[in-house]
This record gives structure tokens, sequence and C-alpha cells, in this order.
């Protein structure tokens, strides 16, 4: 991270002898919690992988016609749904550039609208589903559709717990410039749903 | 490299590149599917490229001060491994002296972890260093640094408050590096 050396203490007046056992050799280059994300998002990519393994097989290796006919996927909601979704990534960044410079409101706000845009993108997710016109049994087709698209959405449905946590934290006045870590680590997690969003939208929607 | 997981700035500068990269694969798409896969396998490899090749982060590391007692004159010697010598070398004024050295290794010994000679001769080459320039009177000890000699200067400034740095390394590139880094002298032996 940027600032961890910050809340470090940077020089003694005094000798301090260390007792106990050694400490561990540590390196500022990775912060563990920083670390702790990129080991989960790993993860997150090997689970997303799984899916994007089976969604070759079956369109590719198997071909499998995409969509399947008589069923349509609805390009032009995905399509606002996407520009909703992205829109978001923006004002979690506005919303963190915001605290960063003191200013407390941008961040609350930011932090609201990308609550609410990711609330509308799972909602018109789920209308999507309710009016897609095929379900999970329909074929291969429509099994990966709802395996992927939902394995995000159940992602975004986490993503919005986080952000609904720093929201309440944000309006309480728990983050200062100085002070802002369970922002960052959550804007690192948003736009990660983001960025896998983007990939399935082009390989579910587009190609 | 660049690593977008790094900071949320990092991270949005990445989700940028991959909203430009697939901007460039769905107009493709327009045109057909197979020259829209053909886009996105070099939209891939362009986002790697970018990746290994692109800028480093644009937010500095920070800048580390220290602060020592009156009377004391502290001083932070970075040596590199097999260094020997230098007890008649430093300043006349030091009083305490913490000499660091990094646990220099390749990169395919970084990865695999295989950095336990180099780090045993490391602290080898401290001790020593630090046996010498006790005997000639000076409060001192070595420690073992991080495998980058930079990060090992700013672990070693987070818990030694020095008034100065000394280089002991014969790296001219370093010590430009160093004096840009750190806001208190920094000079070579």
């Amino acid at each position: 991270m940027s600032t961890h050396a910050e809340h470090l203490p940077q020089g003694h007046d005094s000798h301090e002898e260390h007792h106990g056992p050694p400490a561990p050799h540590y390196s500022s280059r990775v912060a563990p919690p920083v670390l702790g994300m990129f080991l989960f998002i790993g993860t997150e990519i090997m689970l997303f992988g799984s899916f994007f393994t089976a969604y070759f097989f079956v369109r590719v290796v198997h071909g499998t016609p995409w969509p399947t006919p008589p069923f349509h996927l609805p390009k032009f909601v995905a399509l606002v749904n996407t520009s909703i979704l992205v829109t978001s990534s923006f004002t979690m960044h506005w919303a963190l550039r915001s605290i960063k410079r003191g200013y407390v409101w941008g961040l609350r706000a930011g932090l609201l609208l990308t609550f609410l845009m990711g609330l509308t993108f799972l909602i018109t997710q789920a209308i999507e589903y309710a009016r897609v016109g095929f379900n999970t049994s329909d074929g291969s087709f429509a099994t990966i559709f709802f395996c992927l698209t939902g394995l995000h959405g159940a992602h975004v449905f986490v993503g919005l717990t986080i952000l609904g946590f720093m929201t309440i934290r944000a309006f309480r006045g728990h983050f200062s410039p100085e002070h802002h870590h369970g922002v960052e680590i959550g804007g690192i997690y948003w736009h990660f749903v983001d960025v896998m969003w983007i990939v399935v939208y082009l390989t579910v929607y587009i190609l | 490299m660049q690593n977008p997981l790094r900071s949320e700035a990092e991270a949005f500068r990445f989700l940028v590149v991959v909203i430009a990269g697939a901007i460039v694969v769905a107009a493709a798409s327009f045109v057909n599917t197979w020259l829209a896969v053909a886009a996105a396998v070099v939209a891939i490899g362009g986002v790697i490229v970018w990746l290994v090749r692109g800028p480093a982060t644009t937010e500095h590391a920070p800048v580390l001060a220290s602060r020592t007692p009156d009377g004391t004159h502290r001083v932070l010697l970075v040596a590199e491994r097999g260094t020997s010598g230098i007890s008649g070398r430093i300043d006349a004024r030091t009083t305490d002296v913490l000499v660091v050295v990094p646990a220099l290794v390749s990169t395919v010994k970084s990865l695999t972890g295989a950095v336990d000679d180099e780090r045993n001769e490391a602290q080898r080459t401290a001790e020593a260093l630090a046996g010498d320039l006790s005997r000639s009177g000076l409060e001192a000890r070595g420690v073992v640094g991080a495998d980058d000699t930079m990060l090992a200067i700013e672990d070693a400034l987070r818990e030694f408050g020095a008034d100065e740095i000394v280089l002991a390394m014969g790296d001219d590139a370093l010590l430009a590096k160093a004096r840009e880094r750190f806001a208190m002298p920094v000079s070579q032996l």
C-alpha cells in the first residue's frame, strides 16, 4: 500500500532491546492485508476459471450453439447493466480520491452512489433471470449462462455487503485522509468484481 | 512491473485498461465473432504487456526521516555480503551503528525460497562488521535486511533512528536513488 509506513514508528529515541523470539523477517513490499486480498482474488480467478473452462468445452469443444435456439440473450439490458456497474467503479474511485483529499462528503456520496448502482445491477439481473425465458434445466447453454452470471452476481452481493458496511462507517466518520484502509481494500474488491463482469459480459453476451 | 492489487488506484487503472480492451473486442464482434476472438487474444496480450512493462505506481513511497537524541550520531550502514575492513572509515562523530546487510538473491532463488545460503552469509557479514565496529568503541549491531536494498533501508529506519545512511556497496545508481528517497544525508564508502 502506498502509505502503510506512516503508521509505523520512524526512528526511536533510545535503543529498545527485543525480548522473546526474534521478530519474523518482514518486508514492506506487500502489506499483510494486501497479501490477503491478493491470495483471495487469486482463488477467485481460479474459481471463475473453472466455470470459463466449462463454457469453453460446451461452446468450442462440444459446439453447442450460443445461445441455443430458440432462446435469445437480452444483450441490450445487459449492456445497460454493464454501464451501470462500470460507472459504479468510477464513483468508487471518486470516493477514495475524496477521502484522500479530506473531502468526507465526497466519500459518503461516492460510496452511496456505488452501493445504489451495485444494487441496481443486482436487481436488474434478477429481473433478467425472471424474464429470460429459459432455466438451468434447458441444456448446457442455459446451465453455463446461469452459472457464470450467477457466480458473478454472488460476488456483487458480497461486494454490496462490504460496500454497505463501508458506507455506514463513512457516515459515522470512521475514515479520514490518514486512515481509510477499509475503503481501499473494499475498492480493490469492487474493481475486481467489475473486471470479472466485463469478461463475463464479453464471453456470454458478445462473443 | 505493475501490480493491480497493490492499491485501489492501481486496481482502477487496471479496470480502465480492461474497459479499453473490451471496447475493442465488442467493436470487432460487430464484424465477425472470430475477429472478436482474435481481438480478445490481442487485447489480453496487450494488457499483459502493459502489466509487465507499464510504469510503476505513481504513488510515491514515503520519504523516511528520523530523529535521534542530542549528543548521539547514529549511522545506518548498509553493506553487501562479504564486506570487511570498514571500521576506520566511519565518521568520527558516530556513536551508534546499525549494520544492515541485504540478503540479495537472484529472482529465481527469491521465487523458490532458496535464500538460506545468502541469508546466512549476510548474517555472518553483518555480525563481523558489527563486531569490528564494537571493538573500535562504537555501539553496533548487525542485522540481515530484505532482498531489496531500498526496502532493507526502509525497514531498518523504522526501528533505528539514524542521522546518516552510509552505503558500502559501490553502486552509484543506488546512491542516487537513496538520496532521492530518504530525507537524511546519504554517503558512500
